[in-house]
């Protein structure tokens, strides 16, 4: 049984976890659910030993235990799959099974033992894989399940499990469940950790939700609905943030014609007028992402047309999408957002900053005068321009990079995961500020994986699975299940019939 | 006052600064002739070499890059200048041949770079050889020498009493200080050293400008082989072997982030003024030269320790 009491984390601008006190007790499968940045990740990378809390302890069957490393955490039976893949793509499945446990750095290695035992462990869990293989002739859902192979190897008492399914059909997910259930009879605590609200009310045990880095409670499955869970993440009921932009003009902004990006997305159409917001979902490798880039020259279509406001535009790179009038909004702000060592001011004009030259020079006075315009406007919550951007919250970090590009003027802009990792009070902001935009007269698109947010800010939703469009829902038809359901390859109705969305 | 104070010593280039003085001023009590004019003037004359070049290395570096080459760059600009000098023409077209060659070999480890994708100390670390290869056979390891002294005077020459290659640096430092602050170049190359799919994504031609900081290093490679080879009066194609190591280490020093993104040309200037201050002093006190080696190795780990204590501190009071 693994204890948490009183566990704390604070990183710059936003409490990830506070106070957070939760038991996982031997044999139950026990779910942990919330939004985006709503803490499930660092609660994780705590229990898995990568980072360390600031506050709290863990008690791990009745004695005290606290890891500066992994390896720490893995040799007193916490196992952690995590959500992105960690393996060595080139080595065996074998020796990713065995990675890191003492029988691979000790003298020589009985590869004959060390396959069997490899073989032993995916027999157990139900799956056929030929552990001879290198991990990258691996299919994504076999390379999830050598990843599991590598936590239970050796004696796990607790596994935790980060969105496991992300990257799995229902077929793979099943049997990811089937194994999940045999690890928790063998009196295994099994932490599901996961967004996905209906695999977690057919799965666990008990649920425990995250909101905003709190522990809103932990209750028994059972005597849960869907909606109460659902209120219980949002922290309010659905239909009270529906986006209240006015209907989309007549008018099309963005027209994509047959997009294709070599064997990751075909032959895919799509429309945004102006006014109108478009939702894009899909799941992971769905080709939602690349498709989204492609738009905005930074990944090349091998086939097909872009259009904006009627004229043909060749995108060789994000050069020409800026000149273009397309404007995109990373997805991971640490990673593809931010410049860290950049204050406000610099952050916010890095887009623009061809239209603040005068000759060779920065024009510093046009520039404080167009960032101070976005801090007002926007609201963005700042001492000064000069602030190092790493210092704010991570609501205004967003609305940061959203006004880099409202001041390149766009006509089309793109915003990939835009409430990712940031609170509550700072999401419904965002989402008001899309709303304005829309008002405006720009043509949005938005890649989420939070179904709510698509759900009610979108007037169209476009789901993607597998490189294609599987369906396309108007605002009125669109319904948590369909979009799931499609996304996952499960449409009844899926046609090959082109689409189109209605201005 | 306080707290203008400690504005002032936490500011890296005048921490430097005053390291630099205290250096200066404690050699100069054993021996009094080292805080003299003369001495001064030779100090930032040995140092202009390096000061040149690590100039350009500055900015490659800041942008995320590096470049190894730059000491094989610098002896074939000096090869190519010194063969055209030789023919007695008008110097400037001498000067012009190195910048231009040095460009031009700077443009090489560019294409590779930002064309290839080879990573930037792969391909500087092949260029560094070849170029150097090359030269050696071309010229056949011969000393180029009887340089007309129309082009010796670049090396040699003096304003004010003080010699033309350090006008050069200073020149240089200050001029590249200025366009690392205020021009649209400086921002983009900071913003692409501190986050490059951030830089790509926003619409800034990242391969363009990464290209160009390599072509400015080659250029300033090449400036400084012309003044090394004016200066000398002859060039082998072994000379300036090693250099790259002095000059990564001036910038490192200078407080210029190894993997891009933070730095100035200032903290450069001072740091390769202080390597140069530190070898002189140790010939002054009559150090064995062995140790020379060591002692910029110290000085670096020194240096780099300060810079990454300094970075956690601001971490922690980012937190707090």
């Amino acid at each position: 049984m693994l204890r948490l009491e009183n566990i704390s984390k604070v990183y710059p601008g936003v409490r990830a976890l506070d106070d957070i006190s939760i038991e996982f007790q031997d044999g139950e499968i026990h779910g942990v659910v919330g939004e985006n940045g709503a803490g499930k990740s660092t609660l994780v990378e705590i229990v898995g030993g990568t980072i360390k809390p600031d506050r709290g302890a863990m008690e791990l069957n009745g004695s005290v235990v606290a890891f500066s490393e992994p390896s720490e955490a893995k040799a007193k039976g916490i196992a952690v799959v995590h959500q992105h893949f960690q393996s060595a793509l080139g080595l065996s499945v074998t020796e990713n099974v065995l990675l890191g446990s003492p029988q691979l750095s000790k003298g020589l290695v009985n590869w004959r033992d060390a396959h069997k035992q490899a073989e032993a462990i995916f027999a157990d869990l139900g799956v056929l894989i030929d552990v001879r293989l290198p991990m990258r002739a691996l299919k994504p859902a076999q390379q999830k399940f050598v990843e599991i192979g590598r936590a239970i190897y050796g004696a796990a008492s607790v596994i935790l499990l980060d969105e496991p399914t992300a990257a799995l059909d229902g077929e793979d997910s099943d049997r990811l469940f089937a194994a999940m259930r045999l690890l928790s009879q063998r009196g295994i605590a099994v932490a599901y950790v996961s967004h996905r609200l209906e695999e977690v009310m057919t799965l666990t045990d008990r649920v425990s939700v995250l909101r905003d880095g709190h522990l809103i409670g932990t209750w028994p499955t059972e005597e849960l609905g869907l909606d109460t869970l659902i209120t219980h993440m949002v922290g309010r009921e659905l239909s009270s943030f529906f986006s209240d932009h006015p209907e989309p003009r007549p008018t099309t902004v963005l027209d994509v014609r047959g997009a294709t990006i070599g064997d990751r997305v075909h032959q895919v159409d799509l429309q945004v007028c102006e006014g109108q917001i478009v939702g894009l979902a899909g799941l992971l490798g769905s080709g939602r992402e690349d498709l989204a880039k492609a738009i905005f020259g930074a990944v090349r279509l091998s086939e097909g047309t872009i259009f904006v406001d009627g004229l043909q535009v060749q995108l060789r790179s994000p050069v020409d999408a800026v000149r273009a009038g397309i404007a995109y909004v990373p997805g991971n702000r640490q990673e593809e957002g931010l410049v860290p060592t950049m204050d406000v001011g610099e952050n916010l004009t890095l887009a623009s900053l061809r239209d603040l030259r005068r000759h060779f020079l920065v024009d510093r006075a046009r520039e404080e005068e167009t960032s101070k315009s976005f801090v007002e406007r926007l609201r963005i919550v700042a001492t000064s321009i000069a602030q190092p951007i790493e210092t704010l919250s991570g609501g205004n970090q967003q609305k940061v990079l959203v006004a880099r590009w409202l001041a390149t003027m766009p006509r089309v802009v793109i915003l990939n995961e835009p409430t990712q990792g940031i609170d509550v009070g700072a999401k419904a902001e965002i989402h008001q500020l899309i709303s304005e935009l829309a008002a405006t007269g720009l043509a949005i698109l938005i890649l989420s994986s939070d179904l709510l947010e698509l759900l009610t800010m979108a007037d169209h939703i476009l789901v993607m699975n597998e490189g294609r469009v599987e369906a396309s829902l108007p605002r009125a038809e669109a319904t948590q299940e369909k979009v799931i359901e499609a996304a996952t390859g499960h449409t009844a109705a899926s046609g090959a019939s082109p689409w189109a969305t209605k201005c | 006052m306080l707290k203008w104070l400690k504005g002032v010593v936490t500011n890296r280039e005048v921490l430097l600064a005053l390291v630099l003085l205290a250096v200066f001023l404690g050699v100069g009590i054993r021996v009094p002739r080292f805080v003299s004019r003369g001495s001064i003037i030779n100090l930032l004359f040995d140092a202009s070499t390096v000061g040149i070049v690590a100039i350009g290395l500055t900015i490659v570096i800041i942008g995320g890059g590096i470049d190894i080459s730059i000491g094989s760059i610098l002896v074939a600009s000096a090869i190519m200048a010194g063969l055209i000098a030789q023919e007695d023409v008008s110097p400037w077209i001498a000067v012009g041949t190195g910048v231009a060659g040095g460009a031009a070999l700077g443009a090489v480890n560019a294409m590779l770079i930002t064309k290839l994708k080879i990573p930037p100390i792969v391909a500087t670390l092949a260029t560094l050889s070849i170029f150097r290869g090359v030269l050696t056979e071309l010229t056949k390891s011969k000393l180029i020498g009887g340089l007309p002294s129309s082009f010796t005077a670049i090396g040699k020459g003096r304003v004010g009493g003080v010699p033309y290659p350090v006008w050069i640096m200073l020149g240089l430092f200050v001029v590249a200080a200025l366009a690392m602050r205020f021009t649209g170049f400086g921002r983009v190359v900071y913003s692409i050293g501190s986050n490059e799919a951030a830089a790509r994504l926003s619409g800034v031609a990242v391969s363009r400008y990464q290209a160009l900081t390599y072509v400015i290093s080659g250029s300033l490679a090449g400036l400084a082989g012309v003044v090394f080879v004016a200066r000398n009066g002859t060039v082998l194609p072994t000379s300036g072997s090693g250099l790259e190591l002095l000059v990564i280490a001036a910038v490192v020093v200078g407080g210029t982030n190894i993997f891009g993104g933070e730095g100035s040309i200032a903290g450069t200037a001072v740091a390769a003024v202080l390597l140069q201050t530190i070898t002189s002093a140790m010939v002054v006190l009559g150090i064995s030269s062995a140790w020379q080696g060591a002692v910029i190795g110290v000085t670096i780990l020194v240096g780099v320790t300060i810079f990454v204590f300094g970075q956690r501190r601001r971490e922690r009071e980012l937190l707090a």
